[in-house]
C-alpha cells in the first residue's frame, strides 16, 4: 500500500502562549473548590433522595431572613392562587404570561402549592383543582417524553403523589401506580431515563447516550415518591436510575443540562438548575426527609437573598448568574412563579 | 533520570498535584497547539489544547498504563476536537438563522490558498482526514491511530490508503490549474 504523499506545504509551528499553563491551572483550582464545596452535598443530596435519609443537618441551611416574612409571602401568594383559579379548577397559563399549552402542568403545580400552603387552602379550590389535575393524566397519559406534554405529565404526577400521600384514595392509587409502572417500562438500559426517539432535532445534544439527567431526575424523583404504592420492579429501578445519575454527576463532561442553552454548565451550576427546576417537586410536609427539603432550601437561598417580592424570586435567582431565566417562567408564566414560591418560602414543617 | 509520562499520569491521578500537571503541559502543550492548528483550527488552537489538559486533569482516574500517554491524551484530544466542530456546526446553523440577508456562498477557495494543505484536507470525509492528520502530521502508527479513534487497525490501514489517494488528486488538480 502506497502511503506517500506529494511534499506537503509545511506548517509554521506555533508556540504556546506564556499564560498557557496558568490558565489550565486556574481552572483546574477552581473545579477542585467547586468539587470540595459541592460535591459532598451533592452526594448527600442523591443519596437522601433516593433513601429518604434524613440529613437536614448537614446541608448549608439558608441565610436568615432580613427581608419580609417568607409566610405572610405565601400565604399572599395561595390568596393570588385562589383568586385566579378559573371555575373548572384550571388555571390559565397563557392568562398570566405563560404558553397555553402548559396549563395543565401549572395547574399541578398551583394545586401542588395548596396542599402545602401554611394555612389550608379553600376545600372547593383544591378539590377542583385536585380534579383537573386527576383528569389531566387519565386523559393524557405518558406518550412522548418531551415537550408540553410530559412535562404537564410529570407534574400531574407529582401533585397527585404528593395528595396520596396525604389523603389516600383508591381510583387515584390505581392511577399512580399505572404510570408508575409505565416509567419503569421506560427505563433505558443504561439505567437512565431520556428524551424519546421522536424528540425534536433540537434536543439532540441534551440527550447524552440516550438517558438524560434532567429526566431521569424527575422519574427517580416520581419513584421515590411512589415506594409506598408498591409497584413491581420499582426498588430496582431506582437503583439503576440513581446509579446512572451518580455516574452521571461524577462525570464531569456530563452534569450539565440547561435548557435551551448550548453552554456546559459548571458542577454548581448544574446543581442550582437541577434544584431550580425540582423546586416544583419540593414536599414542605412535615417529614425529616431532607431530600425534599434541600430542594426548597436551595432556591429558599436564592429566595431570601432576593430583595423583590416572591414572584420575581425566581426570575431573579436565574439572572443573578448570569444565564437565561428558567424557561418555566416563560412557559408558566405568573402562576409557575407564584406556586413556585409558594412551595420555596413555606417555612420548614410546612402543613 | 526524569520521570515517564505514564509515571507523572499516575502521580497526578493519585496525589492530585499541580507539578504532575505542569510537567505533562510543558512536555505536550506544544505538541497539543500544533496539532489542533495543523486540523485547521485558526483562533482557537491554544483554547482547545487547554481544554484538553483541562480534560485529562478531570479524567486523571480513569487513565491506566495500559494505554501510553501519548495516546491517550491524543484520543482526549479528538473528542475535544468532534466538540468543537458540533459547536462550530451550531454557530453556523444560528448564524445562518439570524442573517437578515443571504450571503454569496463560495464553492471554491481564493486561488491563493488553493495549494494549502488545510484547505485539501477540509475536503477529505472528517474520518479521512483524521487518520491523514494522525499519520502524516503526528507520525502516529497505525496501532495508535485505530486506539484513539476507536476502530480496527486494518480500517485505518484502509482509510488511510483512501484518504491519501484522494489527497494526492486534490493537491494535484489544484496545482495544475
Amino acid at each position: 500500500m502506497n502511503d506517500s504523499l506529494p511534499p506537503l506545504p509545511a506548517y509554521e509551528p506555533v508556540q504556546p502562549s506564556e499564560a498557557f499553563a496558568e490558565g489550565v491551572l486556574n481552572r483546574v483550582h477552581r473545579h477542585r473548590t467547586i468539587r470540595r464545596i459541592r460535591h459532598g452535598s451533592l452526594t448527600l443530596l442523591l443519596l437522601a433522595a433516593v433513601t429518604g435519609v434524613g440529613l437536614r443537618n448537614q446541608w448549608p441551611l439558608p441565610t436568615p431572613l432580613n427581608g419580609p416574612d417568607p409566610v405572610a409571602h405565601a400565604r399572599q401568594g395561595v390568596d393570588w392562587l385562589v383568586e385566579t383559579q378559573s371555575g373548572d379548577g384550571r388555571w390559565q397559563a397563557e392568562k398570566w404570561g405563560g404558553h397555553a399549552s402548559f396549563t395543565p402542568g401549572v395547574t399541578a403545580l398551583a394545586t401542588l402549592a395548596l396542599l402545602h400552603a401554611p394555612d389550608p387552602a379553600p376545600a372547593a379550590s383544591m378539590e377542583s383543582a385536585l380534579q383537573v389535575v386527576q383528569q389531566h393524566l387519565q386523559e393524557a397519559p405518558l406518550t412522548r417524553m418531551h415537550g408540553p406534554e410530559f412535562y404537564n405529565y410529570l407534574l400531574s404526577m407529582n401533585t397527585l403523589l404528593e395528595a396520596e400521600s396525604l389523603a389516600p384514595d383508591a381510583d387515584r392509587r390505581r392511577l399512580l401506580r399505572s404510570n408508575l409502572a409505565q416509567l419503569i417500562r421506560r427505563q433505558q438500559p443504561n439505567g437512565g431515563w431520556g428524551y424519546a426517539e421522536d424528540q425534536p432535532l433540537s434536543y439532540t445534544a441534551l440527550r447524552e447516550d440516550n438517558s438524560n439527567s434532567a429526566i431521569t431526575w424527575w422519574v427517580c424523583t416520581l419513584l421515590e415518591k411512589g415506594r409506598g404504592l408498591e409497584v413491581e420492579g420499582v426498588t430496582s429501578a431506582l437503583d439503576r436510575g440513581t446509579d446512572w445519575l451518580s455516574k452521571r454527576f461524577q462525570s464531569e463532561e456530563q452534569i450539565a443540562y440547561q435548557a435551551n442553552s448550548n453552554a456546559t454548565a459548571t458542577q454548581e451550576d448544574a446543581l442550582f438548575w437541577m434544584a431550580a427546576r425540582m423546586i416544583s417537586v419540593s414536599n414542605t410536609s412535615d417529614t425529616a426527609d431532607l431530600s425534599r427539603d434541600a430542594y426548597r432550601d436551595v432556591l429558599r437561598v436564592g429566595a431570601l437573598r432576593a430583595p423583590s417580592p416572591p414572584e420575581d424570586v425566581l426570575k431573579m435567582a436565574s439572572m443573578e448568574r448570569g444565564q437565561q431565566q428558567d424557561r418555566w417562567w416563560k412557559a408558566g408564566g405568573k402562576v409557575y412563579v407564584t406556586a413556585a414560591n409558594v412551595i420555596c418560602l413555606v417555612p420548614r414543617g410546612g402543613v | 533520570m526524569s520521570e515517564t509520562d505514564e509515571e507523572l499520569m499516575l502521580r497526578l491521578s493519585r496525589h492530585d498535584t499541580d507539578e504532575a500537571l505542569l510537567d505533562l503541559m510543558m512536555r505536550y502543550q506544544g505538541l497539543l497547539v500544533n496539532h489542533f492548528r495543523k486540523r485547521g483550527v485558526q483562533h482557537e488552537y491554544e483554547d482547545l489544547a487547554q481544554e484538553t489538559f483541562f480534560r485529562i486533569y478531570k479524567a486523571r482516574k480513569r487513565y491506566r498504563v495500559t494505554a501510553s500517554f501519548k495516546t491517550w491524551m491524543f484520543r482526549i484530544a479528538h473528542r475535544v476536537w468532534l466538540d468543537h466542530l458540533r459547536k462550530q456546526s451550531r454557530r453556523t446553523r444560528r448564524e445562518k438563522a439570524f442573517a437578515d440577508e443571504p450571503r454569496p456562498q463560495h464553492s471554491s477557495p481564493p486561488r491563493a490558498h488553493a495549494q494549502d494543505l488545510d484547505w485539501a484536507l477540509s475536503h477529505l470525509r472528517p474520518g479521512h482526514r483524521d487518520v491523514v492528520v494522525f499519520s502524516h502530521l503526528e507520525q502516529l502508527s497505525h496501532g495508535e491511530i485505530a486506539e484513539i479513534l476507536n476502530i480496527p487497525e486494518g480500517t485505518v490501514k484502509s482509510r488511510l490508503h483512501h484518504a491519501l489517494k484522494e489527497l494526492r488528486d486534490l493537491l494535484e488538480q489544484e496545482a495544475a490549474i
